[in-house]
């Protein structure tokens, strides 16, 4: 059975482009959030396997995002989206927990990767 | 990568560095034991060359190169901050920041040949030796400075390819050794195009700390988080695992191209490396010396060992259980970034403008709308218009914000520029600054400067006097000058005392004298405040010689006259003996005015409110004429009469009746205008005229009036200037 991702960012842009990759690549996204709150309800309510986690974001940044899913589902697979000058955010999101990180603007390649080796 | 996308940026964080070196220097020469300083500098030096390395910028990275060496020398006690070497660093301060802005300039840069050697030379009579020096000193700049930039390269790739372990790692592989755990030599190559090495490092680190304990890394935590490596690291893993357990961890780490577990004394055979370096200084030039590179210790012979014993730094290891603790460690600069990133974003000016200015028109179109509102009494659109108004406002004030700029920007470099004016005169001065975050408009802050600076020029100069007089008048030997700012209404007020001799009445006396100001024959004694006034003479300077820093022919006028060109008022006090106040009084923004609208051969005209005395009505019988010139009497005082029209070029009104007349007084000069009526007072919000039209005489802007025509705002000492 396909996995099932959960794409969180604020833009819908970004949420379109990222949708685009992963489903071609044979994933299927189950939800998208536009912010931190947003995204650990959908959390609690879809159960992803994966979760795409960008950092700026109104209401809940993406650190507190991932924290937040972190402690109700310690097994949680998120990987942080970041652009190039989030280097100590994205240092965060990983003590919070996150598996693997994306830089923006994002090589279709490497999500799958990213999604690939964090499945595992 | 197209580094020119990121020039600005570079520019603008660049002028942070340097900034802060100021500062810290400045702070170094009273604490000259405060390692924290020199770390701070050091770390600000590194993350400049860092930068300027990226943007390709060779001479700029090569200088701070140097400079970083000096700061770490002196952070780690090896040499003792002096008189000599905060000169020194105040000069290479300087010459960094010629260099920068000919290189942004697409300029050659300074040479630093010079200065480069200097640098060298404090350091190798610390080190007692002096062969680095010649090598710096000889030959051409030109050969200098780009053999020293390969140079640098080479240095860093051995480095990066080293794996040297001290007394102590050797140690504590031999307890892992007796504890059963196994050591590994782990070589990653990361995939090409890797965004974020550093984090990318990070996360194998992560992984391999749950696995055991990393020793050592190579290249050192530093270059690998500040990315001074191109592909490839390796580290010193002690573990439980084994070899194919960590394999297949890091393998499981997104863009990692190889990864190369073995066996520490296999690794020193197969990774063997060239000792191809030439460096002939620097510690690393001992680590280099011995008759081979020894990867690892095993076969190491005891000598090399001890050579390389505490030169690589044992420490060095990132732990990811306190990464955020590790940064303020390793390099405040991604912490530091990240802490204002998320409250600040650089902005062009240019934009600024541009969105002020269309919420200026905004403004304009809001009071027409509101106008034809007022023509249809209907309910709803007098809601809905009222609140565009409301709205409206609150986006001009809001967008006159973004005009505002703490006026530390022009404060910051004083500090340093007193203590230069200080150290030439033999004074001693301290300098307090006030009020630092009091925001103005930033077209007020750009122009402020250079009055500020002529202030505190005179107040060195001529205010503080020498220490000994000091002590001879019982006052402390170190003279103060604060400078602050404050808000006061609709105002600020920037206030710069300081507690030296005051104004010397009698050389003012002398001087006005011969300068035909004051009556010869007077013999009432000039009182102070009466002799300030004549400071802001035109053409009054009481520096005795022209020094290079007060005197160059640019007295008090010419302060009163940028403070008035900024619509605001200068005002001076002095107390013989016990020192000198000045106050400016500034608007605390130019966009938007307070304007007298006047009607001259049937076109609109503002005049800004603070020049315009009063005005009246007079009749064709009052008007006299002196030396073929029409005048007014007013309280007793003769005032040239002017037909504004006709000085803008236009047809005179008509002298019939009742004739409307403004007067006005700029820097003191009294000029009645004839206009055709008054239109009455009102905000104005200033928009300048564009290239098209340049600079015309008498003309300051435009601004769109609520019926959407179109006004001229008068520049009125340009006026008065064309008609004096």
């Amino acid at each position: 059975m396909a996995q099932k991702v959960l794409i969180v960012d604020d833009t819908a842009f970004m949420r379109m482009t990222l949708k685009n990759v992963i489903e071609k690549s044979g994933y299927e996204v189950i939800g998208e959030a536009g912010d931190g709150e947003d995204a650990v309800s959908q959390y609690k309510e879809l159960q992803p396997d994966l979760v795409t986690m960008d950092i700026t974001m109104p209401k809940m940044d993406g650190i507190t995002a991932i924290k937040e899913i972190k402690q109700s589902h310690p097994d949680a697979k998120i990987i942080v989206c970041s652009a190039m000058g989030q280097k100590p955010m994205v240092i965060e999101a990983l003590n919070a927990g996150a598996k693997d990180f994306l830089v923006k603007p994002f090589d279709a390649e490497r999500v799958i990767e990213a999604l690939k080796k964090a499945e595992a | 990568m197209d580094t020119s996308d990121f020039k600005e940026v570079f520019a603008a964080e660049a002028r942070d560095y340097l900034q802060s070196l100021n500062e810290n220097l400045l702070a170094l020469e009273t604490n000259p034991d405060d390692i924290g300083l020199l770390d701070d500098m050091f770390r600000a030096a590194h993350s400049l060359k860092g930068m300027a390395g990226t943007m390709g910028f060779s001479a700029l990275a090569d200088f701070t190169h140097h400079m970083e060496n000096l700061l770490d020398r002196l952070r780690n006690g090896e040499i003792q901050v002096n008189t000599e070497v905060a000169n020194l660093l105040f000069e290479a301060v300087d010459t960094l920041e010629a260099i920068l802005e000919q290189t942004l300039a697409e300029e050659a840069p300074d040479d630093t040949t010079n200065l480069v050697a200097r640098l060298s030379s404090i350091q190798d009579r610390a080190q007692g030796g002096s062969d680095g020096i010649t090598a710096t000193t000889t030959g051409d700049s030109d050969t200098t400075v780009h053999s020293a930039v390969p140079e640098l390269g080479d240095r860093e790739t051995v480095t990066s390819r080293k794996l040297v372990l001290d007394e102590f790692d050797k140690e504590t592989l031999k307890q892992a050794k007796e504890q059963g755990l196994s050591s590994y030599r782990v070589t990653v190559t990361l995939k090409d195009n890797t965004l974020l090495k550093s984090v990318r490092v990070y996360t194998v680190f992560q992984a391999l700390e749950e696995l055991g304990s990393i020793l050592k890394c190579f290249p050192s935590a530093q270059d690998l988080e500040d990315e001074n490596f191109e592909r490839e690291f390796s580290l010193l893993l002690t573990t439980h695992a084994d070899a194919d357990e960590v394999q297949s961890v890091i393998e499981g780490i997104s863009e990692i191209e190889s990864v190369l577990v073995a066996e520490p004394s296999q690794l020193h055979l197969t990774q063997r490396e060239q000792g191809t370096e030439t460096d002939g200084q620097g510690p690393t030039a001992l680590e280099n010396a011995g008759p081979e590179p020894s990867l690892i210790n095993s076969q190491g012979d005891g000598d090399e060992d001890s050579n390389s014993n505490g030169l690589s730094p044992a420490a060095d290891v990132p732990s990811p259980q306190k990464g955020g603790d590790n940064s303020s460690g390793n390099g405040s600069s991604p912490q530091k970034k990240g802490r204002f990133g998320d409250k600040f974003v650089r902005v062009e000016t240019d934009r600024l403008d541009k969105l002020i200015n269309l919420v200026g028109e905004l403004v304009i179109n809001r009071t027409q709308i509101v106008e034809m509102g007022q023509q249809f009494d209907d309910g709803d659109d007098q809601n809905t218009i009222g609140q565009l108004d409301r709205i409206t406002t609150d986006l001009q004030y809001a967008a006159m914000k973004l005009r505002m700029v703490p006026i530390k920007q022009v404060f910051d470099r004083f500090p340093r520029m007193v203590r230069d004016i200080a150290q030439s005169r033999e004074k001693h001065v301290q300098l307090e600054l006030f009020g630092t975050d009091t925001e103005l408009d930033r077209t007020i802050v750009n122009q402020i400067g250079d009055p500020l600076v002529h202030l505190l020029r005179n107040s060195v100069d001529h205010g503080i006097e020498s220490p000994s007089e000091r002590i001879k008048a019982g006052k402390p030997e170190v003279g103060t000058i604060r400078l602050g700012a404050r808000h006061e209404g609709s105002h600020i007020l920037i206030e710069l005392s300081d507690d030296g001799q005051g104004v010397d009445v009698e050389a003012i006396r002398k001087k006005a004298t011969a300068k035909g100001l004051l009556d010869p024959e007077r013999s009432s004694p000039l009182q102070p405040d009466e002799a300030v006034r004549l400071l802001f003479e035109p053409g009054f300077s009481t520096a005795e010689s022209v020094s290079d820093l007060s005197g160059r022919g640019v007295g008090m006028d010419a302060v009163k006259a940028v403070v008035e060109s900024l619509s605001g008022t200068v005002e001076m006090h002095s107390k013989p003996g016990q020192g000198t106040r000045t106050t400016i009084k500034l608007p605390l923004t130019l966009a938007i005015i307070k304007a007298l609208l006047v009607r001259a051969d049937g076109t609109p005209y503002a005049i800004p409110i603070q020049v315009v005395r009063e005005n009246l009505l007079i009749t064709p019988e009052q008007i006299k004429t002196v030396r073929q010139k029409k005048v007014i009497m007013r309280r007793g005082e003769v005032l040239p009469l002017l037909d504004l029209a006709e000085c803008l070029g236009w047809r005179p009104a008509e002298i019939d009746g009742a004739i409307s007349v403004i007067v006005v007084d700029v820097r003191g000069e009294k000029i009645a205008f004839i206009v055709d009526d008054l239109i009455g007072q009102q905000e104005i919000v200033i928009k300048s005229l564009s290239d098209l039209l340049g600079d015309i005489p008498g003309i300051a802007g435009a601004t769109v009036l609520g019926n959407g025509q179109v006004a001229l705002i008068l520049d009125n000492s340009t006026l008065i200037r064309q008609e004096g």
